[in-house]
């Protein structure tokens, strides 16, 4: 089953960018252990202009987190995973209130993708003989 | 005089028993196919059962508090039910959950009010998946030490806590034993945890020694592997008998049943779908295989002019993105 991860990145090189500061996400697609770029998601900040703080990335409080709905994490809500240099906790409320998962690192694109990508594709496939589905 | 019900807890149990006369007549049995239609209880499975049973015997224990966090290690309807129950009487409720089940499952936790936490995220839990592959025993050990400086939580533990039997041989048997009138020659009932087969099936036994118990689990090829890697389980349903002793659920009664059914994903979607077009209910994927299993005890001329009540588990509103209705 393949899924999405959303990568906040100025260069398409690095992950390198606050949540916040991203007018965009690099959506990357996962099949197995590949991934490739699918997208360059614009994040439509006009949808939430009643509820944007209009102080993204500073990691004050007063950015999109503070409010009940952030644009960002609308436009990220198909994926599994978001990757970016910095997060505030309102955001990862919100995040995690859609499983979203979250990974705060400062290394290339490539590196963080093949980690998470490995990573969870050892957990994926881990059948669980005794499945916890009741 | 009012009948004005003041909190969910007042609305578990108490399931209706239909006649599948349609499906019966459809697939010309000879015995009366009764099921037990769990999908009455307030969050459409049986588990509401056993997730307040649990709850109110840790409250009069003094295990569980107010303000309290229940948690539990389930991506199923027993986080549904409890997280449900949580929310009636005041808890919190966190569920540790598998990464890759369907999104929907999330979503009705979180509709609830309860809070997820992916399995990936639980350390000792990726730690014992490494180790020790996927033992479920060896998990639950990993999330009791991954919780164990925590204060104010209990742990619900549905496949050993004893509230779960317990509360089957309390209502789900006594109910059946009562609507039947005593007239009950056998049940039939999936295992998952195995509270069901083994609560009901002793308390039936305790009334009548000849009612006959039997249990369903899948077959080898129900489960996924590399070479069948979209192949649809019976969704809760896990085999206790030919496995490794370690996997079979701890609180089933290996002495309960008098037998077993072992069957395909498709032979429980095949008796779903009739029951659906001829009497207008809609079960899930466990209920078709409870169906499936008592259709074939219906078939052997022992049973034949008897009633076999069948335990059907949930809706199959919850399965709407599988194949179940899907041909």
């Amino acid at each position: 089953m393949s899924y999405k991860i959303a990568i906040a990145s100025s260069d398409s090189l690095n992950v390198d960018l606050h949540f916040g500061n991203a007018s965009s996400f690099k959506i990357y697609t996962v099949e197995g252990l590949d991934f490739s770029l699918l997208e360059d998601r614009k994040v439509d900040c006009n949808t939430q202009t009643e509820n944007c703080g209009k102080n993204c990335g500073q990691g004050d409080g007063n950015g999109c987190g503070n409010k009940e709905k952030s644009a960002a994490v609308e436009a990220i809500s198909d994926c599994r995973a978001v990757v970016c240099a910095k997060i505030g906790r309102n955001i990862l409320k919100q995040l995690e209130s859609k499983a979203i998962s979250t990974f705060d690192v400062e290394v290339t694109i490539d590196e963080a993708l093949s980690k998470i990508v490995n990573y969870y594709y050892k957990i994926d496939n881990k059948k669980w003989k005794l499945t916890i589905d009741n | 005089m009012s009948n004005i019900h003041q909190s969910i807890a007042e609305l578990v149990g108490k399931t209706p028993l239909l006649q599948l006369n349609g499906y019966n007549k459809a697939k010309n049995l000879k015995a009366n196919i009764i099921g037990k239609l769990e999908y009455f209880n307030p969050n459409q499975s049986v588990k509401d059962r056993i997730a307040l049973a649990m709850v109110e015997t840790a409250e009069k224990e003094g295990k569980l508090k107010p303000g309290d966090t229940i948690i539990e290690l389930t991506s199923g309807n027993t986080g549904v039910g409890l997280a449900a129950i949580a929310a009636a009487k005041g808890y919190k409720f966190r569920v540790y959950i598998q990464d890759q089940v369907s999104k929907e499952r999330f979503q009705v936790i979180h509709a609830l009010g309860g809070k997820t936490v992916k399995l990936s995220e639980v350390p000792e839990i990726v730690e014992s998946i490494e180790k020790n592959g996927p033992d479920f025993v060896e998990c639950v050990k990993a999330l009791e030490r991954h919780v164990a400086g925590e204060k104010n939580i209990w742990f619900a533990d549905q496949t050993r806590n004893p509230a779960n039997p317990n509360i089957h041989f309390n209502t789900t048997g006594p109910e059946i034993w009562n609507d039947t009138d005593g007239k009950v020659d056998a049940f039939v009932a999936c295992v998952g945890t195995g509270g069901t087969l083994s609560g009901v099936g002793n308390y039936l036994k305790s009334k009548n020694p000849n009612v006959k118990i039997f249990g369903v689990q899948p077959t080898e090829d129900s489960f996924q592997s590399p070479e069948r890697p979209d192949q649809e389980e019976i969704t809760g349903v896990h085999p206790f008998e030919n496995t490794k002793e370690e996997y079979i659920p701890a609180n089933l009664d290996r002495k309960v049943y008098d037998g077993y059914f072992e069957l395909h994903t498709n032979q429980a979607y095949e008796a779903a779908r009739l029951l659906a077009q001829k009497d207008g209910v809609l079960v899930g994927a466990s209920s078709g295989a409870a169906l499936y299993a008592a259709t074939q005890l219906a078939q052997r001329p022992e049973f034949y002019g008897k009633n076999i009540v069948a335990l059907l588990p949930d809706t199959g509103l919850r399965y709407l993105s599988t194949h179940l209705f899907e041909a």
